[in-house]
């Protein structure tokens, strides 16, 4: 008909775009032209990977689960990112986009959090670098994540209750949004997931994927060749993202885990690539939990990090090819492979995590292979809910 | 006068009261309305749009619903639909369907606020849409808008989201936007007060009036809403 532009590069595949409205163009073509700018900029990398190595604690190990190995009869390997500062993956993608920022001028930040951990992650990285920070976070979330909204507020942050709609993730990247939109000139908006417009999917995914690029290198190292399968947990999909990204074009099998609530036939769960359909949610065409009429379903899950209705694009694409495997947990199974962990290696999982862990039980033709899981974070935030749980309370108090 | 433009959210407070509105609306000059379809995730609309959003998405307003309404309601002036992307893309029967029905019903055009100009080739609506225009817009970009078939084009005159305010800023780049595209340039986003329609009428084709009308039918019981809106109006067209 009438409209005369070309498709661009700014899909995976179908999957992607940029849905927002036209008053955030002129923002993400400045963010797209910056990241193109400092992408070729080697000292803006050295600075980046000196912050990561420095400050939060890179390379990860990559631990041999022995009791865990024992008891499921393969050998799995723990990506701990649960030990970086902050305590999640998070901080990985967080230091990158407040470098960037800092680099394009802006004076403030924003940034959405479920957990709680992208957060702590944002507000940590703009003290570092002296911005102003405003946090928004579902009060839903508020209520489940109490220690990330305190370590917030103490690092310099403000964190804005958000009470509209399911006051989760989804309702806190809405108001994120909002604001940006007001406050375009002087505010750059610090996107946790590989969701959102492009290039946020992009951006994201690649400050991330030093998760698989290190675990790469370790799993030669001591396995002397890549793994069989590679794990890790899916809500918008950042850690996934990251730690799939290097193994794409290798023989590995690689299995993303979303979050099943009280089950992915049930209504309460948080499966968007399972029981989704394509849709158009925070300016991305992707998978996304939706009603008969396109509105937005309320999702649930134990895990507030997970609990999102929609997905990046880039997983609707590696879903759509067979490139990744997706799955889902029910909040159940996560909680048993939570106290698992403890129990058995010492190790306290976020329950975002324990989703990806979860499903090594359910591998069939696990025995005798090398599995990766990436623990993208600690549990330390999810005590309360976890020990406020009827499951948990049964078995260990 | 130049042309009055009125966004009336579909269902808020209630089915009833907009069908009363739309009524009272063809009594007076209004050249165009847009019906808001809810949406349960409206990113481009403040706070006194979302909540109308929610109010009509928990009266059970559907596009369904609305199509219908639109098919019952007699009336002279042009109706615009104002829906987010998702609601149009899902329409259970398809996208198509959609199409030939507001096509059937007269409907002028589709005003999507999470479809901007560099995404419209990528979405197969196969119906005028309107494009917006902000501020920040690109010249090249809005020189672009005058090889496309579009009603009218939709200046959003603030940095925000939808909502009222009492200054009206950007009037020179308004007037720069109206010499450039050829076609009618309404303006929209806080428009609340007289002063700003008549500065508006001076450099563009017209203005569109949503939250200060949401804001009354937050205010009045509903009994109240239909006349308290032709008050305001007639207000604002007071110039």
């Amino acid at each position: 008909m009438r409209r005369g532009y070309e498709k661009m590069e700014r899909y995976f595949g179908d999957y992607g775009g940029q849905f927002v409205p036209e008053i955030l163009m002129p923002a993400l073509n400045e963010l797209e032209e910056a990241y193109d700018r400092v992408v070729k900029d080697e000292s803006f990398w050295k600075e980046y990977r000196s912050l990561l190595e420095n400050y939060a604690g890179r390379p990860t190990p990559l631990y041999l689960a022995k009791q865990l190995s024992e008891k499921y009869e393969a050998r799995i390997y723990l990506k701990r990112e649960d030990l970086l500062h902050t305590g999640a993956h998070k901080i990985n993608n967080a230091i990158g986009q407040v470098l960037l920022a800092k680099c394009m001028g802006k004076k403030r930040v924003i940034a959405e959090t479920g957990a709680g951990q992208h957060g702590v992650a944002t507000a940590t990285a703009a003290a570092l670098f002296g911005l102003e920070c405003a946090i928004y976070m579902g009060s839903e979330d508020m209520e489940r994540q109490r220690p990330n909204v305190e370590r917030m507020a103490l690092l310099g942050a403000k964190v804005v209750p958000v009470g509209t709609g399911s006051k989760t993730l989804k309702d806190a990247i809405n108001e994120a949004m909002r604001d940006w939109i007001t406050n375009l000139q002087t505010t750059y908006y610090v996107i946790g997931s590989v969701v959102g417009p492009y290039p946020y999917p992009v951006i994201v995914r690649n400050f991330q994927k030093v998760i698989g690029e290190e675990t790469k290198a370790q799993v030669l190292e001591v396995e002397g060749n890549l793994p069989d399968y590679v794990l890790a947990c899916v809500g918008g999909g950042s850690n996934a993202a990251g730690m799939f990204y290097p193994f794409i074009d290798e023989n590995v099998k690689l299995i993303g885990v979303e979050a099943g609530g009280k089950g992915p036939n049930t209504d309460e769960h948080a499966a968007s690539l399972l029981k989704g359909k394509i849709g158009y949610l925070h300016g991305s065409k992707t998978m996304v939990l939706q009603d008969q009429w396109g509105q937005i379903k309320v999702t649930h899950s134990i895990s507030a990090g997970l609990d999102y209705p929609g997905v990046g694009p880039e997983h609707t694409f590696w879903k759509e090819t067979g490139r990744v495997q997706y799955e889902a947990v029910t909040d159940e199974e996560a909680l048993e492979a939570f106290l698992e962990l403890s129990r058995l290696e010492g190790i306290v999982p976020a329950l975002e995590s324990a989703h990806a862990l979860a499903f090594v039980k359910r591998l069939r033709d696990r025995e005798g292979k090398t599995i990766v899981v990436n623990l993208s974070g600690r549990g330390d935030k999810d005590l309360e809910s976890v020990l406020n749980n009827p499951y948990v309370r049964e078995r260990i108090l | 006068m130049k042309d009055f433009v009125a966004y009336i959210p579909v269902g808020y407070p209630d089915m009833e009261v907009t069908v009363r509105v739309l009524k009272v609306l063809d009594t007076l000059p209004v050249k165009a309305v847009e019906l808001g379809i809810p949406f349960s995730d409206p990113i481009a609309d403040g706070p006194v749009i979302q909540t109308a959003h929610a109010i009509a998405l928990k009266n059970g307003v559907t596009l369904e619903r609305v199509l219908n309404m639109i098919s019952e309601i007699k009336v002279r002036y042009g109706i615009y639909v104002m829906s987010y992307l998702n609601v149009l893309l899902r329409f259970p029967s398809g996208v198509n369907e959609l199409v030939r029905r507001l096509h059937n019903l007269g409907v002028q055009g589709l005003i999507i606020p999470d479809l901007p100009l560099k995404e419209m080739d990528n979405v197969q609506i196969d119906f005028p849409l309107v494009p917006f225009v902000a501020p920040n817009t690109k010249d090249e970009e809005i020189r672009r808008i005058n090889e496309m078939e579009a009603p009218f084009v939709y200046y959003i005159s603030r940095f925000g989201v939808t909502g009222t305010r009492w200054d009206l800023p950007f009037l020179d780049h308004i007037e720069k936007v109206k010499k450039t595209v050829n076609k009618p340039l309404y303006v929209g986003f806080g428009i609340s007060r007289p002063e700003q329609v008549k500065a508006v009428w001076k450099v563009a084709d017209g203005v569109i009036v949503g939250s200060a009308l949401v804001k009354i039918m937050e205010k009045f019981p509903a009994s109240e809403i239909p006349s308290q809106i032709e008050k305001a109006i007639e207000e604002l067209l007071e110039v």
